[in-house]
C-alpha cells in the first residue's frame, strides 16, 4: 500500500502554473525516484509534498490521511521531513544547535540520543560539532542537512538533489545512509538529474514540464528511448 | 412588540411636551435675557484647565446673581467647546456671535487658540475677556481684547523684587523651548538688565524632553546663587525633581504658571523648598488680616474646594473674566461698544486673581500686588513673609 | 568631575535606549516587521505600573506584572492586526505598526487623560552621594535591570527551544519551517517578549520622569535610531547603538542643549552614509 500519495495536483507561483494534474505515490520502506530535466517541476513536487507550496487544486494523503491544508511546520511533526536542494541551514548557528533545531518539537534527552546516532553516520559532523555550519565545506554542508533532516526520525525524507555538486565518496556515503534508513523502513522521495544514484531506487517516476510522463521499475523507465534522450544525449 | 411601541410613543410624547414648555419659555424671556459666550476648551489636552473654568464661570454666575444680579435682565451663559483647537475655536466663535448672537464672550483656554482669534475678534466689535496665561493678548493693546491673569512681565518683575531683597544678584535660567518659555526668557534678560541682577547661565530644554538633569548640572556649578526655571505644566516638576537629584545649594525658583496641586503631586518631595510668584488663592487661608483680598479670595476658595478639591493659581482666572464682565453689563447694558468702554474703565475691582485697574493702554489691569511668593513645605503651599 | 556625573547619567539613558532598540531589533530579526510602536508599549508600561501601584500593588512586583500585562497586549495586537496582513508588503507593515501606536495613544488618553502620572521612587533617598558624585539611585536601579534583562535575553536565545526557534527564523525562515518551527508563532512571542520590556523600561523610568501618554513618540524615535545605528535585527548592535544614542546625548544636552534632539537621528544619518547596514552589520 503506498504510503504518501499526490492525487491531481495542480500548483505553481503566481498565474504560473508549475505542476498540474500530477499524480505520484511513495511506498513505505521504499525509495522513490524522480528524474526529470530542469524545470520539469521536481523540487515543486518536493515543495508541495513538505507543504511549502499550497496546492491550487489536489490533494495530498499521508497513510490515508488528507494533509493537504496542514502547513510546512505541521507537516514537520508528521513526520516529513526535507532536505532541500539550497539546504537552508542555519548558518550562524552551530552544527550541534541545527541539530538540536532538527528536533526542536522532542524531549531533549531525545534529541540528544538521535544526534549520537547521527553523528555514528556521519562522524565528520562529529568533529565539527561546534563549528559554525556557515563556514563548512560544501560536502559537510550537505551532510549536516541530511543529519538535520534525520534528527526527528521521518516517515517520509524528501531529498532534493542531495548529490549535486560533491565528491562521488561522499555521494557514496549517502546512498548507503539512504539503504540504512530504508531498511528502517523510511519512505525516500529520492529527486535526482543524476543517473549514477539510480539503481538504489525501487520505483522511478520521469517528469518533464509538469507533468509525470513515464513510471515503473527505474531500469523499465530509464531505457524508455524518449528519456534516453532527455538525459543522456 | 406592543411594550416596545408604548416606551416608543411615551418617548416621543415628552420630548414633544418638554420642546414645546422650553418654546414658550424662552420666547416668554427673551427680552430679559443677557447672552455671554463661553468658549472653552472642554475637551482636548487642555480639558484639565477648561472644564473647571466652565465651573467657575457657573459659580461666578450664581455669585453674582445672589448680590443682585442685573435688574430685570437674566444672565445666560452659552457654552462652546474649542477642544483646544484654532480651527474649532474660530468655527464656534462665528457660532456664538452669529446665531447665539452674544454681547461678549469670556475664553478661550489656551494662548495659541486665543492668538488664531485676534483678527476675528477685532472685525466682530465683540469684546472677549481672555483667560490665558500667554501675554499677546493685551501686548500690543488690542480694541475689544482683554485678559484676566497676570502678564508675564509681572510675574518676572515680582521674582525680581524678591530676589533684591534677598540680595540675590547672579542667576542662572533654565526655560522651555515654546512661546511660554521664550516670552519668559526675553522679561527675564530685560527685567534683570534693568535690576542690575546678572545672569550668568541660559538652558533651555525641548516641551516633551523628561530629563534636564544635565542642562540643571551645568547651571548648579556655576556662581548663580538662584535658578530660574520658565514652564508650565509636568516638565516645572522635572525641573524640580531633577534640581533635587543633583544636591544642589542653589534655591530654585519657578515661575508663576505652577502653583498647581499636578506640581506637589508630580515633584513629590522635590516640591519642597521650591519658591513662586502665585495668585492669592493657593494660600487663601494665610492671607494677611489687611489684605484687601482677603475675604474675596477666601470664599472663592471655599465655594470652590468644596466642589473640585484643591485649588490653583489659574482657578480664579474665569471667575474674574465673568465679575468684570457682568460689572460691566450692569454698568452699560447690552452694546458690545458700551460693555467694551465699561471693561476699560474698571478701577479698583477687588477680585480672586488680584486687583484689576484697567485703562486704554493696559487692558490687564494686574499689577505686582497682585501676587504673593509662596514656597512648598511639607507638601503645602505656605506664603513667604 | 562634572564629566562622570554626565557620563554616568549617559549611561543611564543609554540602558534605556538599549532596550528599547533590543526590542526593535527582536521583532525585526523574527519576522522582519519594523515595530513603530515600541515607545507606545513603555508608555503603556508605565501607566499600567500607575494603576497596579494605585491598586496597592507592592512596588517591587511593579515592572515585573507590569510587563506581563504589556507583553499580552503586545500579543493580542500581532494576532489581531500584524497576523490577518499575511500578504502585505514591508512597507504596509510599517503602516500598520504606526496606526497602532496612534490607536494605543488615543486609547491611553482615553483612559489616563493627557496629564502626566508618577510612581513613587523605588528607594527612601532622593538622591545618593559617592565621593562627590550625586545622583539618583533610580539610575542604578535602571542601569542594572536592563543590564540584567539583557543577559535573561541573551541566555533565553541562545539556551532555551523557543530563544534557539527564534534565533532559526532570523537567519533562515523556511528553514525554520522544514524543522517544524512557525515563523508565526515566533513572531507572537518576538512582539510578546519586546512589548514586555517595554513595559518593563515605563514602569522603571516613572519615578524620574513621570508618565504622559505623550512621550512615546520621542523615547520610541530614539530606540529606533539606536536599532538602525546597530543593524536592524542585530542585538550586541543595538546594545550597541543604544550605548552611543545615550552617551551623545548627554553630551550633546551638556554642549548645546537646544539642539539636544538632533543628535541621535543626525547620528544615525551619518552612520548610514557610512555603513549602511549599522555599525555591527559588517560592509555591503
Amino acid at each position: 500500500m503506498s504510503y504518501l500519495k499526490v492525487l491531481r495536483a495542480k500548483a505553481g507561483y503566481g498565474r504560473k502554473k508549475v505542476i498540474e494534474g500530477l499524480n505520484f505515490q511513495a511506498e513505505k520502506g521504499k525509495i522513490t525516484l524522480v528524474v526529470g530535466p530542469n524545470g520539469s517541476g521536481k523540487s515543486t513536487l518536493a515543495m508541495i509534498i513538505a507543504g511549502l507550496l499550497r496546492l491550487s487544486e489536489g490533494s495530498i494523503l499521508l497513510n490515508g490521511e488528507d494533509i493537504t491544508h496542514l502547513v510546512a511546520e505541521e507537516r514537520a511533526r508528521r513526520g516529513i521531513s526535507l532536505v532541500p536542494e539550497r539546504r537552508h541551514l542555519f548558518s550562524e548557528m552551530s552544527v550541534k544547535e541545527n541539530l538540536l533545531m532538527g528536533g526542536i518539537y522532542l524531549p531533549t534527552l531525545q534529541v540528544e540520543k538521535e544526534i549520537k546516532k547521527v553523528y555514528r553516520l556521519f562522524p565528520v559532523l562529529k568533529m565539527r560539532t561546534h563549528q559554525i555550519a556557515g563556514t563548512l565545506s560544501g560536502g559537510e554542508q550537505q551532510m549536516l542537512t541530511i543529519a538535520r533532516a534525520l534528527i526527528c526520525n521521518p516517515e517520509v525524507l524528501i531529498l532534493d538533489e542531495p548529490c549535486r555538486g560533491i565528491s562521488y565518496k561522499l555521494i557514496e556515503k549517502i546512498l548507503r545512509v539512504l539503504l540504512y534508513l530504508k531498511e528502517k523502513g523510511t519512505t525516500i522521495i529520492l529527486i535526482e538529474q543524476n543517473a549514477e544514484v539510480m539503481e538504489i531506487a525501487d520505483y522511478a517516476y520521469a517528469m518533464q514540464v509538469g507533468r509525470v510522463i513515464a513510471r515503473g521499475k527505474p531500469q523499465k523507465v530509464l531505457s524508455q528511448k524518449n528519456i534516453k534522450t532527455l538525459f543522456f544525449e | 412588540m406592543i411594550k416596545k411601541g408604548m416606551v416608543v410613543f411615551t418617548v416621543i410624547f415628552w420630548i414633544l411636551v418638554l420642546g414645546s414648555l422650553q418654546m414658550a419659555f424662552s420666547q416668554k424671556s427673551e427680552q430679559e435675557v443677557v447672552k455671554i459666550g463661553c468658549l472653552f476648551a472642554l475637551s482636548g489636552p487642555a480639558r484639565h484647565i477648561g472644564v473647571p473654568s466652565k465651573y467657575v464661570a457657573l459659580m461666578a454666575k450664581e455669585y453674582f446673581e445672589e448680590k443682585g444680579g442685573i435688574e430685570g435682565k437674566e444672565i445666560k451663559l452659552i457654552f462652546a467647546d474649542t477642544k483646544g483647537e484654532s480651527s474649532v475655536a474660530l468655527r464656534e466663535f462665528e457660532r456664538l456671535v452669529n446665531e447665539e448672537k452674544v454681547c461678549a464672550i469670556i475664553g478661550p483656554t489656551r494662548t495659541g487658540t486665543a492668538v488664531a482669534l485676534f483678527s476675528k475678534i477685532e472685525a466682530a466689535k465683540i469684546p472677549v475677556v481672555m483667560c490665558v496665561g500667554g501675554t499677546p493678548p493685551v501686548v500690543p493693546t488690542k480694541r475689544w481684547i482683554f485678559k484676566t491673569p497676570q502678564k508675564t512681565i509681572t510675574a518676572v518683575e515680582k521674582i525680581c523684587g524678591y530676589l533684591k531683597e534677598r540680595g540675590i544678584d547672579k542667576v542662572a535660567i533654565i526655560t522651555s523651548q515654546d512661546a511660554f518659555g521664550a516670552e519668559g526668557k526675553k522679561d527675564l534678560e530685560e527685567v534683570m538688565q534693568k535690576e542690575n541682577i546678572q545672569i550668568v547661565a541660559k538652558e533651555s530644554f525641548g516641551t516633551k524632553d523628561i530629563d534636564m538633569t544635565i542642562q540643571l548640572r551645568k547651571l548648579i556649578v556655576t556662581e548663580a546663587q538662584a535658578i530660574i526655571c520658565w514652564t508650565i505644566g509636568p516638565a516645572g516638576a522635572t525641573v524640580a525633581k531633577n534640581f533635587k537629584s543633583l544636591g544642589a545649594k542653589q534655591i530654585l525658583i519657578q515661575c508663576h504658571g505652577l502653583p498647581d496641586p499636578e506640581y506637589l503631586e508630580l515633584a513629590g518631595e522635590a516640591a519642597n523648598g521650591t519658591i513662586m510668584p502665585s495668585t492669592k488663592t493657593v494660600v487663601a487661608q494665610q492671607l494677611r488680616e489687611d489684605d484687601p483680598q482677603r475675604e474675596v479670595v477666601q470664599n472663592f476658595v471655599k465655594k470652590y474646594e468644596e466642589e473640585y478639591g484643591p485649588v490653583s493659581t489659574h482657578s480664579g482666572y474665569a471667575w474674574d473674566a465673568f465679575m468684570i464682565l457682568a460689572n460691566a453689563i450692569k454698568k452699560a447694558g447690552t452694546d458690545p461698544a458700551k460693555i467694551r468702554e465699561a471693561i476699560e474703565e474698571t478701577k479698583g475691582y477687588i477680585g480672586v486673581s488680584g486687583i484689576y485697574n484697567m485703562s486704554a493702554d493696559d487692558h490687564c489691569g494686574l499689577g505686582v500686588d497682585s501676587l504673593v511668593m509662596v514656597t512648598v513645605e511639607n507638601g503645602k503651599w505656605k506664603l513667604i513673609k | 568631575m562634572i564629566f562622570v556625573d554626565i557620563f554616568i547619567h549617559g549611561l543611564g539613558w543609554a540602558s534605556i535606549y538599549a532596550v528599547i532598540a533590543v526590542g526593535f531589533s527582536l521583532i525585526f530579526s523574527a519576522s522582519k516587521v519594523i515595530n513603530l510602536c515600541q515607545g507606545e508599549f513603555v508608555i503603556l508600561g508605565g501607566l499600567i505600573g500607575v494603576a497596579l501601584y494605585s491598586i496597592k500593588i507592592p512596588l517591587l512586583f511593579i515592572p515585573l506584572l507590569s510587563a506581563l500585562v504589556v507583553g499580552i497586549v503586545g500579543i493580542t495586537l500581532e494576532r489581531i492586526a500584524i497576523s490577518p496582513a499575511k500578504k502585505a508588503s514591508p512597507t504596509a507593515l510599517i503602516i500598520i505598526t504606526i496606526a497602532l501606536s496612534i490607536i494605543l495613544k488615543s486609547t491611553a488618553n482615553l483612559i489616563w487623560g493627557s496629564r502626566s502620572y508618577k510612581l513613587p521612587s523605588f528607594f527612601r533617598k532622593d538622591f545618593i552621594n559617592l565621593t562627590n558624585i550625586t545622583m539618583d539611585p533610580q539610575y542604578l536601579l535602571i542601569m542594572g535591570i536592563c543590564a540584567i534583562s539583557i543577559i535573561i535575553l541573551t541566555l533565553f536565545l541562545r539556551r532555551t527551544r523557543w530563544g534557539r526557534s527564534l534565533r532559526a527564523c532570523s537567519m533562515d525562515p523556511i528553514g525554520a519551517r522544514i524543522v517544524g518551527v512557525s515563523p508565526e508563532k515566533m513572531r507572537s512571542i518576538s512582539f510578546c517578549i519586546s512589548a514586555g520590556l517595554s513595559g518593563m523600561i515605563g514602569t522603571l523610568i516613572a519615578p524620574i520622569f513621570f508618565i504622559n501618554s505623550d512621550y512615546g513618540l520621542n523615547l520610541g524615535l530614539k530606540g529606533f535610531c539606536a536599532a538602525i545605528l546597530g543593524g536592524m535585527g542585530n542585538i550586541p548592535g543595538a546594545i550597541a547603538g543604544g550605548f552611543i544614542i545615550g552617551l551623545s546625548e548627554t553630551m550633546g544636552a551638556f554642549l548645546f542643549s537646544t539642539y539636544k534632539d538632533i543628535v541621535a537621528p543626525l547620528l544615525m544619518i551619518i552612520v548610514l552614509y557610512m555603513r549602511p547596514r549599522g555599525i555591527m552589520g559588517g560592509r555591503d
